[in-house]
């Protein structure tokens, strides 16, 4: 247990800035997701928390200490990886007694360590067992259980489900939530996969380009997402995204002339802005109606609890809308969209920064 | 058509057999050759050639000659000392300098591993006077030391070529693991890369050592003692100006394929156990 802090940390491979600033305060017994896009640098971080890799400028503190200069082993950290990288030549036993062994504890000690995490991760059948005799979960099990063991400060996740197949990928994902419930560890987990991210974190931290796009609990990132980025990659299927013709400070016009009774907060309003709304905030209907949006069903995603239909705009623009899976809808079909106005987000279409975004007094009164 | 797919197969895999026959019996009939007549008196030798010995022709004296003429079994001990070291030291050096070529990341890096590759072009034996004075200077001529060095120099740029690809190879997840696990570097290679590419290791094992073990340049120029005589230059001692010991030539040449064999079976042995250890579940 323990908190760490990363203030103003860059890294750079050559000319290109793989980190540009980064700014992190990770709390005491907190789950920490880092999410991005492949390449957005996450993976990067990671190692550089773990001391795999050299950071450019900036620092990383664990309890106020800095850590920045300390090699990977004295860092009281623990890792575990995508590839499980369980030592193939040492049985699970071996693996698991490997750091104790070589942080110098009595054999007692280790005995006892090693019998414990053993139990907790329900791994005493497998312990005389070579990593080339267990299965893909047995193996990140095993790679778990050897970061236990240690009883480290801070956990490190890189990926850890990423090669594991869907069935397995659910289960060990709960292992790894209970583990935290367990041991209300620190923990710094690196996915790609949003699914991960929402039902694992305390709090996501969204990267790209290097940079933290938003940090905030999982409700936070899905009801308000901070830029265009973080609204495209949060939530699946992704949000619709509709160029607004015009924006005042009552309404908002599409650009089929639609008019929407929202107001926003901006003090100057910015001449693009684009308008963002979830599948699940359109509902369809089939006669026109007052602010509804007319367009053609070009496809329906049948996925049994629900369905997904994908329309076209008149102009030209796509959205996709959730609807109740009892309806079925042919393709060329004519319907209107209804936004619920509490799930518009608008958001400024030439930096990408949100904005508030309110209901309209003199339409609701 | 199962039927028909399943004859073809049947009919490729017999010519797939055929030429490896082929080739077998291409490579295997001078060895035969040696080992047959070095059991054969010389008119027989001369006579018939081809033929395996009978009761008539069968004749070991080729080998009590090697055995009790010259110092055979010292110079069998010089090249099996000098192979053994050499190949020893090629490979701990030789996966050394690969690790570091591809595990770390340093100015030169690439430039570094250009200039071993360039070994494996540039036949060493170009530098034979120069090699030699440097001995005479340093004063190892006539000892082992002398051709060991030089067996090293040639075989060091293959080995680091042919290792550091398959060091490139082991996942850099598992060298960072035992790095956060406390182990040195020196672990890291000894303990976690080189168990894992113990298959390329046999591999360039066995190409160093052939070339080591059958050299005769550098024990003629280097090391001509006696005392440091190795097998291929002692069994020089039969070959006449006028005529040969063809008798005592073939029996040594069929005892120097021995440790060949041995070390040749038992680091097959590990080539096809690396091979299978990640295939078979």
């Amino acid at each position: 247990m323990a908190n760490l802090k990363i203030s103003s940390l860059y890294k750079s491979f050559g000319a290109e800035n793989v980190l540009d600033g980064i700014n992190l305060d990770i709390q005491s017994g907190e789950f920490l997701v880092l999410l991005g896009p492949s390449g957005c640098g996450k993976s990067t971080l990671l190692r550089i928390m773990a001391g795999l890799e050299d950071e450019s400028a900036g620092d990383i503190a664990i309890e106020g200490k800095s850590i920045a200069h300390l090699p990977p082993s004295k860092r009281e950290i623990a890792m575990v990886f995508q590839t499980y990288a369980l030592y193939p030549h040492l049985s699970v036993r071996g693996n698991m007694e490997l750091v104790l062994k070589q942080a110098g504890y009595s054999k007692a000690e280790i005995k006892d360590r090693v019998a414990e995490s053993a139990r907790a991760l329900e791994l005493d059948a497998l312990m005389d067992r070579k990593p080339s005799q267990l299965s893909g979960g047995q193996r990140q099990r095993v790679a778990i259980g050897r970061a236990i063991v240690r009883d480290p400060k801070i956990f490190l996740f890189d990926e850890p489900l990423s090669n594991l197949d869907a069935a397995l990928r659910g289960q060990v994902r709960l292992e790894i939530a209970r583990l935290h419930q367990r041991l209300s560890a620190t923990m710094v987990y690196v996915t790609h996969d949003q699914v991960e991210a929402m039902t694992l974190a305390d709090r996501i931290v969204v990267l790209n380009d290097g940079e933290v796009q938003q940090v905030g609990t999982p409700r936070d990132l899905y009801e308000r997402p901070a830029n265009l980025f973080v609204a495209s990659f949060i939530g699946s299927p992704n949000m619709n995204f509709l160029q607004l013709e015009k924006l005042s400070e009552n309404s908002a016009q599409l650009k089929d002339g639609t008019l929407l009774p929202i107001s926003n907060d901006a003090s100057v309003i910015p001449a693009n802005v684009t308008l963002g709304i979830r599948p699940s905030h359109g509902i369809l209907h089939d006669e026109a109606g007052e602010s509804y949006l007319r367009a053609e069903v070009l496809l329906e995603e049948y996925l049994g609890d629900t369905t997904y239909v994908h329309v076209e705009l008149e102009t030209g623009e796509q959205m996709v809308v959730r609807e109740d899976p009892e309806i079925t809808r042919r393709t060329g079909d004519l319907v209107y969209v209804e936004l619920t106005l509490s799930g518009v987000h608008l958001f400024n279409a030439d930096t990408g920064k949100r904005m508030v975004v309110s209901i309209s007094e003199q339409e609701t009164a | 058509m199962a039927i028909s797919r399943a004859r073809r197969n049947r009919m490729a895999e017999l010519g797939a057999h055929a030429i490896l026959l082929t080739f077998a019996v291409i490579a295997l009939f001078p060895v035969l050759l040696i080992l047959i007549n070095s059991l054969k008196t010389k008119k027989a030798i001369f006579r018939q050639p081809l033929e395996f010995p009978t009761s008539e022709t069968l004749d070991l004296v080729g080998y009590s000659t090697v055995l009790q003429q010259g110092n055979f079994p010292l110079y069998f001990w010089n090249s099996l000392f000098v192979t053994g070291a050499s190949l020893c030291l090629i490979l701990l050096f030789g996966a050394m300098a690969a690790f570091a070529l591809s595990e770390y990341k340093f100015r030169g890096n690439r430039l570094m591993g250009l200039y071993m590759a360039l070994g494996i072009m540039i036949p060493i034996r170009l530098g034979t006077v120069g090699i030699l004075r440097l001995m005479v200077t340093t004063d190892l001529v006539n000892t082992h030391w002398a051709l060991i060095l030089v067996y090293i120099a040639q075989g060091l740029p293959l080995a680091i070529f042919i290792l550091s690809e398959f060091m490139s190879t082991v996942s850099s997840d598992l060298k960072s693991a035992g790095r956060i696990d406390g182990l040195s570097e020196y672990s890291i290679f000894l303990r976690l890369v080189l168990p894992l590419i113990r298959p390329a290791m046999a591999t360039v094992a066995v190409f160093s050592m052939i070339p080591i073990w059958n050299d005769l340049w550098f024990p003629l120029v280097l090391a001509p003692a006696e005392h440091t005589k190795t097998l291929t230059l002692g069994a020089q001692v039969f070959v006449g100006q006028y005529s040969n010991n063809w008798n005592a030539i073939l029996a040594a040449m069929a005892l120097a394929v021995i440790p060949v064999l041995i070390l040749y079976t038992l680091f097959s042995r590990q080539l096809i156990r690396g091979l299978t250890s990640g295939a078979v579940k």
